[in-house]
């Protein structure tokens, strides 16, 4: 590990490693300082870029993006009452509040500050933990993947969305989707109708880019001119001047405490697949406000408030490529579009990762802090002028957006053809958020489908058949009653818990 | 796709309630602008020929 980790130093710390870094965590600040922009949109769109250029370099574009777009949508969830990002929903109860009693300045300090420490533990748990939970996954057969696909399936259709029932359906449509095109055994053709198009199956890209961003656009243009226009200028009026108080060293180190402790449950949460930035951001907050010497602040303006929601949601940013790269299980739509960016590249997320590619691996963890050290730099000279974007009206946005959707889905491969797909998926994607399906688990499943198919096969092979063999060995039993307890407990929950996003 | 991409950057704006027209003027200038130059010479996708005119349209 530690030569690889040499290696991976000596390949993230070039010139143009830290510009790239550079540009994806501003793109990703003004994205996130966009109310209605989300991480995973912006992540989607900008994918295709990432193709042109080496792994080392790409990969950790779309990660500063991330990061950027996270910490961005604390900008006018603090300033303008509105989240940018759905991670950010936890910081408008105490942010606003400070903004309104003048004290922007400070929340937005603090904010920085606790999200930066909150990324960097993450990131830290991730490089040392990911390699080893790697080492113990490559001793695990087909049955035991079986399992955990099952589990990972069950848990990310159970906590995201409003209903199990729609995340069932959302999962069953990923994975008769990843049927589409040649069987992954056998090699025969499957529901491609003689399109030669669709031998290869369904673009993932394409896909993404048309139910992340198109259906976004869809569902904003499908608003009456009237309510377009009050959207932009509630967000104008709702303009709270800055305050100019810098933040105390004092009232930072009254945090310590609550950042500490949100940053252990942020990156806990993270490596748990659907959870996700917006659930450890409230479980931070609830735990903070639990915890804390002056809960009556809490709602009405506590800069502890910020600091565990801020934290919360930044430490999961480490941690979530914890399964990805261990396992190769995306645990959210990030991740998701992450997995992708690793397999064009030609690294296949999973056990065997860090041992073909430890280097590049480790070189892209590495870039993941320097990420930190310029959103502490890039986030505080930013602050100001990212608080102008977020005033920036969603129709000026959209139809920019609306066309790098089309050229980067086509720059994929040259062809309308998956310009078409994006359409397709674009309607599909309104219709299900129209309908209230949760997106993550088709997109998930999708993306999986094919290793959870070969998984199965190769399982029946090594059991003549007989499907007793998943409850014969002990852990993939433990992961399908695990998977069933998600099920029933998911139908019995009356609130969401996970966030699409 | 060049001469394409400002009408429909126009067009889309337009219907989704853009009347700044500075801002509209702004947008439909730089988005082809950026298209040409980041994906069409920085990372070389071949950018499609229209049907009209010898392929300008």
């Amino acid at each position: 590990m530690w030569a690889q980790l040499g290696e991976g130093l000596l390949l993230s710390l070039r010139f143009d490693v830290l510009a790239v870094l550079v540009i994806g965590m501003l793109l990703g600040i003004v994205v996130g300082g966009l109310p209605g922009l989300t991480a995973a949109m912006a992540v989607a769109v900008l994918l295709p870029i990432s193709f042109f250029v080496e792994p080392v370099l790409g990969i950790p574009f779309l990660l500063a993006i991330t990061k950027g777009a996270i910490f961005g949508g604390s900008i006018p969830a603090i300033l303008i009452n509105t989240p940018g990002t759905g991670a950010a929903a936890a910081t408008v109860l105490d942010g606003y509040p400070l903004a309104q009693q003048g004290k922007a300045r400070k929340a937005l300090e603090m904010a920085l500050y606790s999200s930066v420490i909150g990324d960097t533990f993450s990131d830290v748990v991730t490089i040392f933990i990911a390699g080893a939970i790697a080492a113990v996954a490559l001793l695990v057969g087909p049955p035991e993947y079986f399992a955990i696909f099952v589990f990972s399936f069950a848990i990310i259709s159970c906590v995201t969305g409003r209903s199990v029932i729609r995340g069932l359906m959302a999962a069953a449509l990923g994975l008769f989707l990843s049927s589409v095109g040649l069987d992954p055994l056998i090699g025969v053709r499957r529901f491609t109708f003689g399109s030669v198009d669709l031998t290869g199956g369904i673009s993932f890209i394409a896909m993404l880019i048309g139910i992340f961003a198109l259906s976004e656009i869809f569902l904003y243009g499908e608003r009456t001119r009237e309510e377009r226009k009050a959207e932009d200028e509630r967000r104008v009026t709702a303009w709270h001047a800055e305050g100019n108080e810098p933040l105390t060293l004092e009232e930072f180190k009254s945090c310590g405490r609550t950042i500490s402790r949100s940053a252990v449950v942020g990156t806990i949460i993270g490596a748990i697949p659907g959870l996700g930035q917006v659930v450890s951001a409230f479980v931070s907050y609830g735990l903070a406000h639990r915890r804390s010497k002056e809960p009556e602040r809490f709602g009405k303006g506590s800069l502890e408030g910020v600091a565990a929601a801020e934290t919360g949601n930044n430490a999961v940013n480490g941690s979530s490529l914890i399964p990805l790269l261990s396992f190769g299980i995306p645990g959210d739509i990030v991740t998701a579009v992450l997995f992708a960016a690793f397999m064009v590249q030609g690294l296949r997320p999973g056990p065997r990762l860090f041992e073909e590619h430890g280097a590049i691996v480790y070189s892209i963890l590495i870039a993941m802090l320097l990420c930190n050290a310029l959103m502490l730099v890039l986030g505080h000279f930013s602050l100001r002028y990212v608080a102008m974007i977020a005033r920036f009206p969603k129709r000026a946005v959209f139809p920019v957006v609306a066309a790098f959707c089309v050229v980067g889905t086509y720059a994929l491969n040259n062809s309308f053809f998956d310009v078409k797909v994006m359409l397709v998926f674009g309607a599909v994607g309104y219709f299900l958020r129209k309908f209230d399906f949760p997106v993550a688990p088709l997109i998930i499943t999708f993306i999986l489908g094919q290793a959870f198919e070969s998984s199965l096969g190769q399982s029946l092979i090594m059991g003549d058949g007989d499907l007793s063999l998943f409850v014969r060995r002990p852990i993939s039993l433990v992961f399908l009653l695990l998977a069933a307890g998600f099920v029933v407990w998911g139908a019995r929950r009356r609130t969401p818990l996970g966030s699409d996003e | 796709m060049l001469p394409a991409t400002p009408v429909a950057v126009a067009l889309f704006a337009f219907q989704l309630g853009m009347r700044e027209w500075r801002t509209l003027a702004l947008i439909v200038l730089l988005t082809p602008l950026f298209i040409w130059v980041f994906f069409g010479h920085f990372l070389g996708v071949v950018l499609p020929e229209g049907r009209l005119f010898g392929g300008v349209f």
